[in-house]
């Protein structure tokens, strides 16, 4: 057997933060929202191929949508609001913020998380406003953290996934 | 898709007559392709796009500058047109919205919801 030292190739992984210790935040977060937290909405995505968008203004009144998901999520729920519209009297408004777990997602559930998409939580459908995401994994740009979703109600007249 | 009606062309005096009537008037048959909302919207849309055809000098080149409905639906801006987006989900500028506030089909949005009028300025 040879003494001679070899230098690796590639420098040395991080010494703590590496694949395994990525493997465990993500096993600890899987269970911690599923199995203490247990929150649930269903995904609707639009299917963007299906669906027939006016030419000009992009708008579709029948959505078509590929088969909804049910996904464990934090969802922060922000309430039904009443607002005033000038000429037409009372209306409601509702938001919640739901934070998905991006790994869940994008490994184990195939599903990518994008603006207009909807979503079912309790009996409301809401739409996808925003999205961000807050946080890296251990300050590696290549792993970010969560996926943090705005959502509206949406109108019957926008989306009806019945 | 034009609406075909049939209007009467010059008549003679003697058409004019109460016998003759109509009988020397020439029938034509002529086509006016509609004008909605939609119609006009488009025709400034493409007018925008085609006609003016507006080019820029970018750190890609001289490329056409993209014309944008930024009123659309956001699953359609998001999914839709990706090219006008690069790969974190900017919008590569430049680029010309359309004038979306202005078109007549939400101005008569508007009217509906009693917040202004509709004003056609020929």
């Amino acid at each position: 057997m040879s003494n001679e030292w070899n230098q690796p190739s590639a420098p040395p992984p991080p010494l703590f933060l590496g694949k395994k210790e990525r493997d465990l935040v993500k096993q600890v977060n899987d269970e911690l929202i599923e199995r203490v937290v247990g929150q649930t909405v269903v995904y609707y995505p639009v299917d963007i191929s299906a669906t027939n968008y006016h030419s000009l203004y992009g708008e579709a009144i029948e959505k078509t949508f590929l088969p909804p998901i049910r996904v464990y999520a934090l969802v922060s729920w922000e309430g039904i609001q009443t607002k005033n519209i000038d000429a037409l009297g009372l209306d409601k408004t509702s938001s919640i913020s739901i934070h998905f777990h991006k790994r869940r997602l994008t490994e184990d559930q195939d599903l990518y998380v994008r603006e207009g998409d909807f979503v079912l939580y309790g009996d409301i459908y809401y739409e996808v406003v925003s999205l961000s995401e807050p946080q890296q994994l251990f300050g590696q740009t290549d792993h970010k953290m969560e996926i943090t979703a705005k959502c509206i109600a949406a109108r019957e007249g926008l989306f009806d996934g019945s | 898709m034009g609406v075909k009606s049939v209007i009467l062309g010059a008549a003679s005096p003697s058409a004019l007559s109460a016998e003759g009537a109509l009988q020397d008037a020439e029938l034509k048959e002529v086509t006016i392709m509609p004008s909605t909302l939609e119609t006009i919207d488009r025709a400034l849309f493409e007018w925008l796009s085609e006609e003016l055809d507006i080019f820029a000098t970018t750190n890609k080149g001289w490329k056409k500058v993209p014309v944008i409905w930024a009123g659309s639906e956001r699953s359609h801006q998001i999914k839709k047109d990706k090219d006008i987006r690069d790969s974190s989900g900017l919008l590569k500028l430049p680029m010309v919205p359309s004038p979306e506030n202005q078109s007549l089909k939400i101005q008569a949005l508007r009217v509906s919801l009693g917040l202004t009028f509709l004003i056609i300025r020929i």
